[in-house]
């Protein structure tokens, strides 16, 4: 969880609803992108529903983490327990979060390039897996590299709103730019903690934005 | 248009075509309506075959096409397709 290191305690809660929010949003979109996948058998929706469902899960990962943490605190009537209990728990749950995220973030920026080829996708996913491992600190690094990563995608759809210039290519483009002022946002958090909350109501805006897409999409 | 928006456009009007027809078509016909060049054709045909999207049938006038369920669910879905494509920027990079 990611609280220990960056978040304030009285934002835990509202930070445990918005993962959940978040899982389900990222989870329809990757059932929507799979399904079109299914018609058109293209690897762009596969590469982005893949990537979706790794952010979904990695949201779910970390939700259920942190509803163990608040529940076994208040279960446990030792108090040295209670905190290294919650301290297992708040460094399995920010390690899942990170590998999957990560690995979900290479898996949309690898859709964006022209190059399709496996030794591609997993120099990029060694790359930062490695890095991140061997890092003294993690977190930072997950969202600089994240950060990194968002900005590939995000130049990815000013090209294709620059290409489309429609409503729908425009949400597009908002959606990842917010996703990409979120990471950095929080690369900082460490200085006021303030910025954390702000990275992650930003982050939830973006998140409303791919889905209002997705609604327009869907709708006949 | 990109690249990608074509290729699924031209994929719709395949499938429309054939199912003007009553679901069953001869390729001269498709060639008509699709406005494509033979070799284009026939590339195309064989992507829709390996997809599922259609079936070929031989009889004695020759070979003609028909929609799989497959093909009429993209048809249906088409308008779904092309605005997911095109809002989460998925056409070919």
């Amino acid at each position: 969880m990611v609280h220990t290191f960056f978040s304030p305690e009285w934002f835990l809660a509202y930070e445990m609803v918005l993962h959940f929010v978040f899982a389900l949003i990222t989870i329809i979109v990757s059932f929507y992108a799979f399904k079109v996948y299914n018609l058109v058998r293209q690897p762009q929706p596969k590469l982005f529903g893949i990537a979706f469902g790794l952010f979904s899960v990695s949201y779910i990962s970390q939700f259920f983490l942190e509803f163990l943490t608040i529940t076994q605190i208040r279960v446990i009537p030792i108090p040295i327990l209670q905190a290294a209990i919650e301290r297992f728990f708040d460094v399995l749950g920010i390690y899942v979060h990170i590998v999957l995220f990560t690995m979900g973030l290479i898996t949309l920026t690898y859709m964006t390039l022209r190059e399709r080829s496996i030794k591609t996708y997993s120099l990029l996913v060694l790359i930062a897996l490695i890095s991140l491992f061997f890092a003294s600190n993690k977190i930072q690094l997950f969202y600089i590299l994240s950060s990194f990563l968002l900005l590939y995608v995000l130049i990815h759809y000013a090209r294709n709103y620059i290409n489309h210039k429609q409503p729908n290519t425009l949400r597009g483009l908002i959606a990842f730019s917010l996703l990409f002022v979120g990471s950095v946002s929080v690369i900082f958090s460490f200085q006021n903690e303030v910025l954390y909350v702000m990275g992650h109501v930003i982050e939830g805006i973006a998140y409303l934005v791919i889905l209002t897409n997705l609604i327009l999409a869907v709708k006949k | 248009m990109t690249k990608k928006r074509d290729r699924l456009q031209i994929i719709h009007d395949i499938l429309r075509a054939i199912q003007r027809k009553n679901g069953v078509i001869k390729p001269t016909h498709i060639l008509y309506k699709s406005n494509l060049s033979h070799q284009m054709l026939d590339e195309y045909l064989a992507e829709l075959l390996t997809k599922g999207l259609i079936m070929e049938s031989s009889t004695k006038s020759g070979k003609t096409y028909s929609l799989n369920p497959k093909g009429f669910d993209y048809l249906n879905q088409y308008k779904l397709i092309v605005d997911f494509v095109d809002s989460f920027g998925l056409n070919e990079a």
